[in-house]
């Protein structure tokens, strides 16, 4: 919520933000939290721009550059841009919040997909959030 | 599972604003933005299913500024009527005495009203016998 607290910050009157308006300085802790996607005509080729550091696995290769599909459903950042297709559909701010797992552990996460664009209209660019936290078997038995 | 779509509606027309998953993140979020943005009258958080019994979409939570005027509306009214009541019961409380004393008052009056009278009239009459003894004592 503060991540989008922030967006509608810096978007004032406008529909969108830019890419150049965010600055980590203006999220503070929350920017280890974040990730931007550059947009591609074709969104499967979508690729990360910046992972924060609390949304990599450690040890793991950057994954900057590398497109947002490979990226395995079984990672909070598989579940955190599992629906960057609704963004780019509705054209909102959308956040998702469940169950996952993360680095072989169960978790419960959430997150948000924000859309930016340089020329008002067209997307190409989205800023995301996310957090998680792991959770015991037994506690899944109970939210089950 | 429902998504809950919060829509505003500014420049005369309803906009899509943000989609969640949590109902109550969605309301959160909805009344924080009716807080802080001023061009906005109003804004609504519906909740939307696709099943397959068909599309169906409900409205969860609502406000506008109509609402909030209509609420201060009301509570100034009520506000009103208070002061009334109170000042009824106080006018009741101060007129209770009175009236009970009222009616000794009024008795209190009659009798000195047909004493003074009593009294004039038996003055007259000593007068009248005065008189006719003096002319009497004179005349005759």
């Amino acid at each position: 919520m503060r991540v989008l607290a922030y967006w509608r910050e810096i978007c004032g009157e406008r529909e969108f933000p830019q890419r150049s308006d965010i600055a980590a300085e203006g999220l503070g802790a929350d920017w280890s939290h974040c990730l931007l996607i550059a947009i591609e005509a074709m969104p499967e080729r979508s690729s990360f721009l910046y992972v924060g550091s609390e949304l990599v696995v450690p040890d793991g290769a950057s994954l900057v550059g590398s497109p947002v599909v490979a990226c395995s459903r079984e990672t909070i950042l598989g579940l955190a841009t599992a629906y960057l297709g609704t963004v780019l559909h509705r054209r909102v701010p959308v956040s998702l919040s469940g169950s996952g797992t993360h680095r072989g552990a169960p978790i419960l996460y959430r997150s948000i997909l924000l859309p930016l664009s340089t020329d008002g209209h067209q997307i190409d660019c989205l800023l995301g959030a996310a957090n998680f936290r792991y959770v015991r078997t037994s506690d899944e038995e109970h939210s089950g | 599972m429902p998504t809950y779509e919060i829509r505003k509606y500014t420049g005369g027309r309803w906009m899509l604003d943000s989609i969640f998953d949590d109902k109550d993140d969605a309301v959160d979020e909805a009344k924080s933005l009716m807080e802080r943005s001023r061009g906005l009258t109003a804004i609504r958080v519906v909740a939307v299913a696709n099943d397959e019994t068909g599309f169906k979409e409900w409205t969860v939570y609502k406000q506008s500024i109509v609402d909030g005027e209509n609420e201060q509306a009301n509570q100034r009214a009520s506000q009103v009527r208070r002061e009334v009541e109170v000042a009824r019961a106080q006018r009741k409380l101060d007129v209770a005495p009175k009236a009970k004393a009222a009616p000794r008052t009024k008795r209190r009056s009659g009798w000195a009203y047909y004493a003074g009278m009593g009294a004039r009239v038996l003055f007259l009459i000593a007068i009248g016998i005065g008189a006719l003894i003096l002319l009497r004592r004179q005349f005759l």
